[in-house]
């Protein structure tokens, strides 16, 4: 198990998270990531008003822009920035990228940081992904069977019931909560209505996996502006603050199978330096690549004790008007998983939640999000692990 | 396959089971690589080591994307964690459920591929669709 780093970290005191941007997804295109990057960029600056030359920071996150990079994009889009950064951590993509521009704003290294995240998905590219994932992947995980992260997620899934107890039920619950929650937001690509028979009826994808738990890949771009708030306020948007925010890489190596993820190394750091508690949150969004996966962020960041997610799900409605509302935009389980821009998508539903900008349903009086992000099944688990908590910014009260 | 894999997959197939242990700190890596994961020293040599096991958690597949695992679907695949130190996917033997201690062999697939393979402790009947994995050639 990693140290824990006993260094004190310094407060994100001034941050701004401003603009959240979607570009509508769609289930295949044939437009490459740049064309689904810029288009969130353009987003950016019509939202705040600024031009492209006023980004002087720019972070990006893609799993298709090969053989492009962030670098690349910078001459593609005629920007001359002085900050610029480019992160691989799929479903950690967008609390990294906060976590990294907060600083760079904090610093003065960036007064303004565009972060973007986009994906293209042509018909039939989504296999190439992924038995090209990563070394260890092609080795020692697409070989048995060719699967994909099905595998991994149906044997940890399987692992997690087993020793938890936990239900398909259980999942169904989850799962039914957020397709209500995307029968509002006018970007989810699923929203017929999904009663429990239909979840527990559906085709088998890799035991004890069905095709409700698994996510439907897309093209789509996400993305949001940092800065400090005094610059928010300057140019009259509506903003949210950045009260504390953590990442990890692979914790817990020597764990059998994954049961947990790196919040629970770094939440009681995450909480305290935020000056709230869990009861705290209006809302929750996790990443929910997999139902289970939502489950162990709502565990292991501390909502309710390890293994008793299943309970949690069981006494809480998780809608966006429910007790406990989570992923209130539908999650990727029900908008679609959009590439790196799922490791947005529940950052950037927060920052409208807590402006008030719901696109969807509006969770009332939302003063206190809590966003969480996983990513990268580099060989067997999952090794990015980030969350933040986000407070509505003054001008919103 | 990296060139590391690629050695594994050259000792696979002779019985028995041969992974890289660290000759600095004695650790056993899976997957293959290149430098040690717990010292860093990158003297790894491919050492046979104890081929006992313990499943931890099964699946069967119900979808694949290549045509050998299409034609032969459920496929059952499992976690196993190998008495070396590390853990490990495996395709599984029928007869093999969670906790079972299991027998893990180096094969190469029907792509030349280097795969574990996990079978029961005592000699069960054949799996079939594990001996149509070692034996089919896909080129």
């Amino acid at each position: 198990m990693p140290e824990r780093s006993r260094s004190p970290r310094r407060s994100y005191e001034g941050v701004a998270l401003v603009a959240p941007v979607s570009v509508p997804y769609k289930r295949h295109s044939d437009k490459p990531a740049h064309w689904w990057i810029g288009k969130a960029l353009k987003s950016l600056a019509d939202r705040t008003g600024l031009s492209p030359a006023d980004f002087d920071g720019l972070c990006a996150s893609s799993f298709t822009l090969a053989p492009d990079t962030a670098v690349g994009l910078t001459q593609h889009f005629g920007i001359g920035p002085r900050w610029l950064d480019h992160i691989p951590m799929g479903g950690a993509s967008g609390l990294v990228a906060l976590r990294r521009a907060a600083r760079a704003v904090q610093s003065g290294d960036a007064e303004i940081v565009a972060c973007v995240a986009g994906d293209s998905n042509s018909q039939g590219s989504f296999g190439d992904l992924v038995s090209d994932f990563s070394r260890f992947a092609q080795d020692a995980a697409f070989p048995y069977g060719a699967a994909g992260p099905n595998m991994s997620f149906a044997l940890l899934t399987r692992a997690y019931m087993r020793k938890y107890g936990a239900t398909r039920e259980d999942f169904g619950r989850l799962c039914i909560a957020q397709r209500e929650n995307a029968r509002q937001f006018p970007n989810a690509l699923m929203k017929s209505p999904l009663t429990m028979d239909d979840y527990l009826g559906a085709r088998v994808i890799a035991e004890p996996l069905h095709l409700f738990d698994c996510v439907m890949p897309c093209a789509g771009a996400e993305g949001f502006a940092v800065m400090r708030e005094d610059a928010a306020r300057a140019l009259n948007l509506p903003y949210a603050r950045l009260l504390s925010a953590i990442e990890r890489h692979n914790a817990f190596p020597d764990d059998d199978i994954q049961l947990r993820g790196g919040w629970a190394v770094d939440r009681d750091e995450l909480w305290s330096a935020a000056g709230v508690s869990p009861g705290d949150a209006d809302f929750l969004q996790t990443y929910d690549d997999y139902p289970v996966i939502s489950m162990m962020q709502i565990e292991d960041l501390g909502f309710c004790r390890k293994g008793e997610a299943k309970d949690f799900v069981r006494s809480h409605s998780l809608t966006a008007h429910g007790t406990f509302p989570h992923n209130t935009s539908g999650g990727q389980l029900s908008v679609g998983q959009a590439g790196a821009a799922g490791g947005y998508l529940g950052l950037v539903e927060a920052v409208r939640q807590l402006t008030g900008e719901a696109l969807g349903a509006q969770v009332e009086k939302a003063q206190i999000g809590v966003v969480s992000g996983f990513g990268m099944i580099n060989f067997d688990r999952g090794l990015c692990s980030a969350a933040a908590v986000l407070a509505a910014g003054e001008a919103n009260d | 396959m990296s060139a590391a894999m690629r050695e594994f997959a050259q000792r696979a197939g002779a019985g028995g089971l041969v992974m890289q242990a660290c000759a600095a700190c004695g650790a056993i890596e899976w997957p293959p690589r290149d430098v040690c994961r717990r010292c860093w020293s990158d003297s790894l040599q491919w050492t046979p080591v104890n081929a006992a096991g313990v499943v931890i958690a099964t699946t069967m597949l119900h979808a694949s994307m290549e045509d050998f695992f299409r034609a032969r679907l459920p496929w059952r695949v499992g976690t196993i964690r190998l008495a070396a130190g590390q853990v490990a996917y495996a395709h599984l033997h029928r007869a093999l459920a969670e906790g079972d201690a299991a027998r893990i062999e180096a094969h190469l697939d029907f792509k030349g591929r280097g795969v574990l393979v996990a079978l029961p402790v005592d000699a069960g009947e054949i799996d079939q669709r594990l001996s149509e994995l070692t034996s089919t050639t896909e080129g």
